[in-house]
C-alpha cells in the first residue's frame, strides 16, 4: 500500500481582527475601570452622585458591572481566542466577514449599553440589564461568533483539538444557552420588558445565569487563554495535559450546578439551595487542579519571574484564581453566607476575581501579544514593572478593605446583646463603621486604574514604534478523518458516566425500591468499572477520538452543562401556577358569604409604575428584599421573607448587597411623609447615610398611558389582572395618587398624584404587605385606604 | 438520621466510581496522547520580520511580512 505524500497549505493569519480586539480591551478596560472609580467614590462621598440621575450610583454601578466584564474581559477574551484558534487549528478564520461582523455589532453593543445603562433603560437583573433589543443584538453576534467558529474547526489542519479550543468550546455553547434562558421576556414598548419568570423562578434562572456568567465568560474562556499563552510564554508545554482532561470535563460539569449558592436561606426550596451548596465545595477540587497545572507549567523557568513582566502577571493572575476560587466555594457554605451574604466581603471576592483574575491575566497576554502583533518590542519593560507592582498594591488594598469592612458588617447586624436583642439596632450604623474601609477601597481601586493607564501608554508606546505584521505558514493539510459519531458516543467513558447520572437521579426521584435498585446498580458499575482495569490497554484512545471529532465533542459538552441546569430548573419551572385561580376560589367565596379570603394581591397600577422606578433607578444594588430567617434579621427588618410573596414580582428584587437596609417589610413601616424627606435627601431622616438624592423623582411625571400595556403584558405572564382594572389603570392610579399627595399635604407637602416620587412611594409602602384579604371589590379598597 | 446514612453512602459511591473511572480510563491508555499535543502552543507561529535581519539568525516555520500604517 503506497503511503500519500502530506500537502502542504500556505496559511496566512488574520491579525487585523486580533489587533482591532486588542486595541478595544485596551481603550474600554479604561472605561469600566473609570466608572469603577466614580462609583467607589460615590461610595465614600455621596456628593460624588452630582444630584444628576444619570450619574447615580444606582444607574452607574450596572454600567460598571458590564463594561468590566463584557466591555473588558469579553474584548480581551475575543483578542486571546481569535489569535489562539487560528494557531492551534493551523488555518486562518473561517470568515473575514464573520469575523468582522463580530468585533463591530459587539462594539455598538457596549456603545449601546453605555448609552441605556445611565438613561435607565433597564431589565433590572444583576449582569443582564441590558434591555430586549441590545439582548437580540448579543444573540446575534454570540450566533455570528458560533459560525465562525465551528466552521474555523470544520476547516482546521490540525487532527485534534487542543484544551483550550474546549474550553472555548464549553463558553460559546454554555453562555448561549444562558443568556437566551434568562432573557427570554415580553416586550411592553421599544426599551421596556417583563421576564417571563417571577419570584423565586426569576431568582433561580437569574443566579444560574449570573453565576455562569462569571464560570463560563469570566473563567473557562480565560482558562484556554491561560492553556495557551502561559507555555507560549515560559516556553514550556503545559504542566499535564492528563489533568487539563480532568479539569475540563469536571469543571464544566460541576460548574453549571453552584448557582443557588447566590441564594442561601432565600426563600428558593431548600433542596436548590443545598444543591448548590455542595456542588460549590466540589468545585475546589477542578478549580484548583487548573490553578496547579497552570503554576506548575513554569516549572524549571522560575527564573522568568524575576525579570520577565509577562510571565509576573501570569503567575499572579493564576494565584488570584486559586484564591478566588478557595474562597468562592468557603462563602457557598450556608453558615459562612450567613455572615458574608449582603456584605462587602462578596464585593472583594468578586474583584479579586476579575481585577486579580482577569485583569492580570488581560495584561499577560497584551504585554505578550502587542508586540508581536506589532512586531516591535515593549516600549518599556521597566514600565511594565511598574504597572504589575503598583496594580498589585491597589487589588490587595482593595480586597483586604472589603473583607474587612464585610466581615465587619456581618458581625455588626448580627450582634445580639445578653437579652437577645439588637445591639446595634441602627442599621446605619454599619455604613458609618465601615467609612474608613470605603476610603481605603477607593484608594485601592485608583491605585489600580492609575497602574491600568500606565500599561496603557506601554502598549500604546509599543503600537506607535511598531508596524501591523502578517504572518504566513505552511502547514500540513489535515487527511479527512474517519470517525463514526455513535461509537464514540457509545465510548465507555459516556456509558459510564451515564449510568451513574441515571442512578443517582433514580435514586434522588424513586421511592424505597427505586432507592435499592440504584444502590444495587452503583456496586454492579463500579465492579464492572473496576473490572475493566485489568484489560489491556486499547488501540485507541477515546479522548484521543473525542478531541479530533468536534461535533461528538460539542455535543458532550452541551450534555455535561445541561444536566445541571435542567436538574435545578425544570422543578421549580413545573411548580403549578394556581394562583389565579386562587384569587377567583377566595372571590367566590367573598360573594357567596361576605368573609375575606387571604391570598397574594397583584400590585395596583400605580404600585406597578413605582416598582418599575424601583428597578430603573437600580435601588437593588443596594437594598435587598429577602429577609432570611435569623434572629437578628427578623428583630431588624420584621418577619422572614416567604416565597409566595413573590409570586407577581418580575423582575425579582432580592438584590445581593445591602448598603443600605433590606427593604422587604419596609411597607407600612414609615409614613409617606419619611419617604419624601428620604427620597429629597437621606440624610434628612438617616444622618451619615451614602445614599444619592432623588429630588428628580418629584418632578417627572408618570407615562399613564404605558400602565395598561404593562398589566396586560403582566397579565400574560400570570398576574391575575381583569379587564376592568386594566380598562381601569389610569383612573386608579390617579386615585391612588391623589390620596398620598393629601397626606403629604397635611405636612405642608406639595407632590403631584402623578409624580414618579408618588409612584414609588405607593410601591415602597406596599412591600411585604404579605397576602391581603381578598374578594373584587375589597381589592380596591385595601389599595386605596392602606396608604399612610 | 436514614436519609443521612443513604445520602453518604451514594456520595461514596459516586467518588468511588469517579475514581475507578479515572483508573480505568488511565490504565486504557486514555491520556498518554497528549505528549505531541501539550507542544502545540510552544510552535513558532508568532515568526520572524523577514525585513530584519535581526531576528533571522535561527530558522522559523513562520514569516512576518511588516507593513506601515496605522495601529489596528
Amino acid at each position: 500500500m503506497q503511503a500519500t505524500a502530506p500537502v502542504t497549505k500556505h496559511v496566512v493569519y488574520d491579525d487585523d481582527v486580533v489587533r482591532a480586539f486588542a486595541l478595544a480591551t485596551i481603550v474600554f478596560g479604561a472605561v469600566g475601570l473609570l466608572v469603577g472609580v466614580l462609583v467607589a467614590t460615590q461610595l465614600s462621598f455621596w456628593q460624588a452622585n452630582f444630584g444628576l440621575q444619570w450619574l447615580s450610583f444606582g444607574r452607574l454601578r450596572p454600567l460598571h458591572t458590564n463594561a468590566a466584564i463584557f466591555a473588558f474581559v469579553g474584548n480581551m477574551m475575543f483578542c486571546g481566542v481569535y489569535y489562539s484558534t487560528q494557531r492551534l487549528l493551523k488555518t486562518r478564520m473561517a470568515s473575514d466577514l464573520l469575523s468582522w461582523a463580530h468585533f463591530w455589532i459587539y462594539q455598538l453593543i457596549i456603545v449601546a449599553a453605555a448609552v441605556t445603562l445611565p438613561l435607565g433603560l433597564t431589565q433590572g437583573k444583576e449582569y443582564a440589564e441590558l434591555i430586549w433589543p441590545i439582548d437580540i443584538a448579543v444573540v446575534v453576534v454570540w450566533v455570528v461568533f458560533a459560525v465562525n467558529f465551528f466552521w474555523t474547526i470544520a476547516r482546521r489542519n490540525e487532527r485534534n483539538l487542543y484544551v483550550a479550543i474546549w474550553f472555548y468550546i464549553s463558553t460559546i455553547i454554555t453562555i448561549a444557552v444562558l443568556y437566551i434562558v434568562n432573557n427570554i421576556q415580553i416586550p411592553t414598548s421599544a426599551t421596556h420588558s417583563y421576564s417571563v419568570f417571577t419570584g423565586v423562578q426569576d431568582a433561580l434562572v437569574q443566579w444560574w445565569y449570573g453565576h455562569n456568567a462569571v464560570a463560563f465568560f469570566l473563567t473557562t474562556p480565560i482558562l484556554g487563554i491561560m492553556y495557551y499563552f502561559l507555555p507560549k510564554a515560559a516556553g514550556r508545554p503545559v504542566y499535564s495535559y492528563r489533568l487539563s482532561i480532568v479539569h475540563f470535563w469536571s469543571l464544566i460539569f460541576i460548574y453549571i450546578w453552584a448557582g443557588p449558592h447566590h441564594l442561601l436561606y432565600t426563600a428558593l426550596p431548600d433542596w436548590a439551595q443545598t444543591l448548590g451548596m455542595i456542588f460549590s465545595i466540589m468545585l475546589w477540587a477542578p478549580s484548583w487542579g487548573g490553578m496547579l497545572n497552570g503554576l506548575l507549567t513554569l516549572r524549571g523557568a522560575w527564573d522568568k519571574l524575576r525579570t520577565d513582566p509577562v510571565i509576573k502577571f501570569f503567575i499572579v493572575a493564576v494565584t488570584f484564581y486559586g484564591m478566588s476560587t478557595f474562597e468562592g466555594p468557603l462563602l457557598s457554605i450556608k453558615s459562612v453566607s450567613a455572615l458574608g451574604h449582603y456584605t462587602d466581603w462578596i464585593i472583594g471576592h468578586v474583584h479579586g476575581g476579575t481585577l486579580g483574575w482577569n485583569g492580570f491575566m488581560a495584561f499577560g497576554m497584551l504585554y505578550w501579544l502587542v508586540p508581536r502583533l506589532w512586531n516591535t518590542k515593549l516600549a518599556s519593560t521597566r514600565l511594565a514593572e511598574v504597572h504589575f507592582w503598583i496594580a498589585t498594591f491597589g487589588i490587595l488594598l482593595y480586597v483586604v478593605s472589603m473583607w474587612i469592612s464585610g466581615v465587619s458588617q456581618g458581625l455588626y447586624l448580627r450582634a445580639l446583646d445578653t437579652e437577645g436583642f439588637l445591639m446595634y439596632p441602627d442599621f446605619i450604623e454599619s455604613v458609618l463603621a465601615s467609612k474608613m474601609l470605603y476610603h481605603m477601597r477607593l484608594t485601592g481601586g485608583l491605585a489600580y486604574f492609575i497602574s491600568y493607564l500606565l500599561g496603557m501608554g506601554v502598549l500604546f508606546a509599543t503600537i506607535r514604534k511598531g508596524s501591523k505584521s502578517t504572518v504566513e505558514v505552511e502547514v500540513e493539510a489535515l487527511q479527512p478523518i474517519r470517525l463514526s459519531f455513535l461509537k464514540i458516543m457509545t465510548g465507555a467513558p459516556v456509558i459510564y458516566a451515564a449510568a451513574l447520572v441515571v442512578l443517582t437521579c433514580i435514586f434522588l426521584m424513586a421511592g424505597t425500591l427505586g432507592t435499592a435498585f440504584a444502590l444495587a446498580g452503583f456496586v454492579v458499575v463500579i465492579i464492572a468499572g473496576a473490572l475493566s482495569v485489568g484489560v489491556e490497554k486499547t488501540r485507541k484512545s477515546w479522548h484521543d477520538m473525542i478531541e479530533a471529532h468536534p461535533l461528538s465533542f460539542t455535543v458532550l459538552t452541551m450534555l455535561a452543562i445541561l444536566i445541571g441546569g435542567l436538574a435545578e430548573i425544570v422543578p421549580l419551572a413545573m411548580e403549578k401556577k394556581d394562583v389565579p385561580a386562587l384569587v377567583a376560589a377566595a372571590d367566590s367565596v367573598w360573594a357567596e358569604t361576605g368573609e375575606y379570603t387571604f391570598v397574594q394581591m397583584p400590585y395596583s397600577p400605580l404600585e406597578v409604575e413605582g416598582r418599575d422606578i424601583y428597578v430603573r433607578e437600580g435601588c437593588y444594588v443596594c437594598h435587598s428584599q429577602m429577609v432570611r430567617p435569623f434572629r437578628h434579621e427578623t428583630l431588624r427588618y420584621g418577619e422572614y421573607s416567604r416565597a409566595a410573596e413573590f409570586i407577581y414580582d418580575t423582575p425579582f428584587q432580592w438584590g445581593s448587597k445591602r448598603t443600605g437596609p433590606d427593604l422587604h417589610r419596609v411597607g407600612g413601616r414609615y409614613p409617606n411623609q419619611w419617604h419624601y424627606l428620604h427620597m429629597m435627601d437621606p440624610r434628612n431622616t438617616s444622618p451619615g447615610s451614602n445614599m444619592p438624592t432623588y429630588p428628580f423623582l418629584a418632578e417627572h411625571a408618570v407615562d399613564v398611558s404605558a400602565t395598561a400595556g404593562k398589566m396586560k403584558v403582566l397579565r400574560t405572564i400570570g398576574v391575575p389582572y381583569s379587564d376592568e382594572e386594566i380598562a381601569g389603570a389610569a383612573e386608579s392610579m390617579l386615585s391612588q395618587g391623589r390620596l398620598i399627595s393629601s397626606n403629604l399635604a397635611e405636612a405642608d407637602i406639595e407632590l403631584a398624584p402623578d409624580s414618579e416620587l408618588t409612584a414609588l412611594i405607593a410601591y415602597l409602602q406596599r412591600l411585604g404587605r404579605g397576602p391581603q384579604p381578598t374578594g373584587a371589590a375589597v381589592a380596591g379598597e385595601v389599595a386605596a385606604t392602606e396608604v399612610h | 438520621m436514614d436519609v443521612l446514612m443513604v445520602t453518604a453512602f451514594v456520595s461514596l459511591m459516586l467518588v468511588v466510581a469517579g475514581v475507578v473511572l479515572f483508573v480505568s480510563r488511565a490504565r486504557a491508555g486514555d491520556f498518554e496522547h497528549g505528549d505531541r499535543l501539550s507542544l502545540l502552543p510552544l510552535a513558532d507561529d508568532e515568526g520572524r520580520d523577514e525585513d530584519d535581519p535581526a531576528t533571522n539568525d535561527h530558522p522559523f516555520e513562520a514569516i512576518v511580512h511588516t507593513t506601515r500604517g496605522g495601529p489596528a
